[in-house]
């Protein structure tokens, strides 16, 4: 039984192939020219070079694939890409690997938990990622459910492993002070992945064949921010400062946030008309402002090092997620094989 | 206090449940939202002897709402307990908590006198009052000049402070009633400033030498009074405080070689250092209070620090016995004296 990941020279392609070899799978990279195998080919990989947007490269690259994960992507906007010209050869690469992999293969769509869009980025601008990661989504599970293979969209969160860059940030951060403060929510999901997840769940769809759909592929549990962050630190101290998430969801709540957004943004105009709002609206609105004039004071009292990203703000992913996914702080100990085929620290 | 407080330890998912009593300005505008960005902590219900209040900001903290009937057995449980009530009427709370050996972060004043003060420290496990211009930088500061001597011997301390103004409360206002507020502008404002001088000078003695209040019907509302410190050799501190006219608000320690003069009521006030051979020095910190509210969170991380890393915290430091004991001592040697 053969696995087949087209843009194994991913980042995420590269961990993919490295675990799921390790647990003793037939792993077959598929990359689109010579130099891209070098990395995979050094480290004992039999990389297959082809374009899988042309058929006869699909045709003669993929009869014997079991399992095809998609892990290309091409970027819809400037400067490696446009976006119509993107679309036509994402809608491809899915196309394709439905198409010209074997019978009753199971074809894994990686996506990402920006799919999610508003639900979880409210603040998010690159708002053509979502659109095209749930277009490429919807491809596969109709040209899958049409040719009666099994169809996977799986909504990557963060994902973290040895050689992603996002780690490196994380752990270049951290091994640069002794304490370090963390603008987050200590207890929030982090909707953060390990390869080692992604690695699991591409097996048990591969092994198991859980039902044909959409799943969110995340830690498993979610890993909380304060896991994310003590994952990594060794000797500094981390601190956390945000207030814990409230998990009201009054009437109030749902019209204050869009409010704020709006005052955010128009504070000095509409500062005035607060005079004429209702009294419970402007109590809230009050409260929810002296929260972050609070978080604001504290977080500059322990700006020894304060570090903010984005995802912070970001709320956990919803599920559903695949069945029977080993528990991550279980399999984390994998990350090791990558750790010495790369000589990392 | 050798430095700021260290990190707040808890257990992998726990939290300490902190019960407020008292839902008034203090608890909504400054504890609860300060309690937010403490870690292992959650507040657990809110209670005050106005429904309405309580309720209120109970549901801004997802917690419940309790009224208080002057029967404080209603109070649920809880791991720390904020008491943010009048001093006047906390002392059946202050009871009941005892009983139940929870530990109480006090607003100031801590209490009316000393022997009041000493009858809670027999019965409180834990308990810190909310003197948080300790952790004001130009406090700090002072007490490490103090400490290190880096100016030679204190020679004198002069304090004043005006407070000719507003003063932002209403006619039903605790503050107007003395049996409430247990007394005027030494009990309000002045025990902060007592806590201070408490707190720089903590290895001098100090005794009162003489005291004078004004009085308006039964609130005193200004002060001038003199008392002696002594380590190695006694100085006088001279303290004037008023509401009756406009006086600069500053805090002067004369030492050997220099001046350091400072607003001592202003968190992000900074030392101006003279020395004699005519130097202007200053200093700059990151690690203390630079506004109320940053004071305050240090003050919690202090308490909690203290509540998980010693079983037996300095109760007495803590709640600065000294404050009040200096405060009875004015009252007590005051020529005028409450009707």
């Amino acid at each position: 039984m053969t696995i087949g990941i087209i843009g194994a020279n991913s980042s995420v392609g590269t961990e993919l192939c490295v675990l799921l070899r390790n647990a003793g799978l037939r792993v077959i990279p598929v990359v689109r020219s010579t130099l891209a195998s070098a990395p995979l080919e050094a480290h004992g990989f039999d990389c297959r070079v082809a374009d899988i947007t042309q058929k006869s490269d699909a045709r003669d690259t993929l009869a014997d694939m079991n399992t095809v994960v998609i892990a290309a992507y091409a970027p819809p906007l400037p400067p490696h890409g446009r976006p119509r010209q993107a679309r036509k050869v994402n809608e491809a690469l899915v196309k394709h690997a439905v198409e010209f992999s074997a019978k009753e293969s199971e074809i894994i769509y990686l996506s990402s938990v920006m799919a999610f869009g508003d639900d979880i980025y409210p603040d998010y601008e690159n708002t053509i990622y979502p659109q095209e990661k749930q277009n490429l989504e919807e491809v596969t599970l109709k040209a899958t459910n049409k040719t009666g293979k099994t169809g996977y969209a799986l909504r990557l969160g963060h994902v973290n492993g040895p050689t992603q860059d996002w780690t490196r940030n994380i752990i270049d951060t951290i091994e640069k002070s002794e304490e370090l403060v963390i603008q987050a929510n200590s207890n929030k999901f982090s909707n953060i992945v390990h390869s080692v997840t992604i690695a699991d769940a591409v097996a048990i769809c591969h092994k198991e064949e859980p039902k044909s759909g959409k799943y969110t592929l995340v830690n498993q549990p979610q890993w909380s921010w304060r896991d994310v962050f003590e994952h990594y630190s060794e000797d500094t101290t981390i601190k956390f400062t945000n207030p814990t998430a409230s998990s009201s969801t009054s009437i109030i709540e749902q019209v204050i946030d869009p409010l704020k957004n709006f005052i955010e943004s128009h504070r000095t105009s509409f500062i005035p008309y607060m005079v004429f709002l209702p009294e419970k609206l402007n109590d809230e609105i009050i409260h929810r402002y002296r929260l972050e004039e609070i978080n604001e004071e504290i977080t500059s009292l322990n700006s020894d090092i304060t570090f903010h990203m984005h995802h912070f703000d970001h709320k956990p992913a919803p599920g559903p997620t695949l069945p029977k996914l080993k528990e991550t702080h279980n399999i984390i100990q994998q990350e090791e094989i990558i750790k010495d085929l790369f000589n990392l620290d | 206090m050798s430095g700021r407080p260290t990190r707040f330890q808890v257990s992998d998912n726990s939290k300490r449940s902190i019960g407020i009593i008292g839902a008034g300005n203090i608890s909504s505008r400054i504890h609860l939202p300060i309690i937010e960005h403490l870690e292992g902590t959650a507040p657990t219900f809110v209670a005050d002897i106005d429904q309405g209040k309580a309720r209120n900001l109970a549901n801004k903290y997802n917690c419940e709402a309790i009224f208080l009937d002057n029967n404080p057995s209603i109070l649920p449980e809880c791991d720390i307990a904020l008491i943010a009530i009048p001093v006047g009427v906390r002392e059946p709370y202050l009871s009941e908590l005892g009983e139940r050996r929870t530990p109480v972060f006090v607003e100031k004043p801590f209490t009316v006198d000393i022997e009041t003060h000493k009858e809670y420290l027999q019965t409180l496990k834990q308990a810190t009052c909310n003197y948080m211009r300790t952790w004001y930088g130009s406090t700090q500061i002072l007490r490490k000049i103090v400490e290190t001597k880096m100016f030679g011997m204190i020679e004198g301390i002069h304090i004043q402070n005006g407070l000719l103004g507003s003063v932002g409360v209403g006619p039903d206002h605790y503050r107007n009633n003395p049996e409430l507020a247990g007394g005027g502008v030494l009990m309000e404002s002045g025990c902060h400033t007592l806590s201070q001088i408490d707190y720089v000078l903590s290895e001098y003695e100090i005794n009162v030498k003489e005291a004078d209040l004004e009085w308006y019907g039964n609130l005193d509302v200004a002060l001038d009074t003199t008392f002696i410190a002594g380590k190695e050799r006694d100085f006088e501190i001279t303290y004037s405080l008023t509401r009756l006219k406009p006086m600069v608000t500053q805090t002067r320690f004369e030492f050997e070689n220099a001046t350091v003069e400072v607003d001592h009521t202003s968190a992000s006030g900074s030392p101006v250092i003279k020395t004699d051979d005519g130097k202007d020095i200053s200093f700059e910190h990151d690690s203390w209070a630079t506004s109320f509210e940053q004071a305050v969170y240090l003050r919690w991380q202090e308490f909690l620090s203290a509540l998980d890393n010693n079983n037996q915290p300095d109760i007495d430091q803590l709640t600065s016995i000294r404050t009040t004991e200096l405060i009875s001592d004015i009252y007590k040697a005051a020529k005028k004296k409450r009707n």
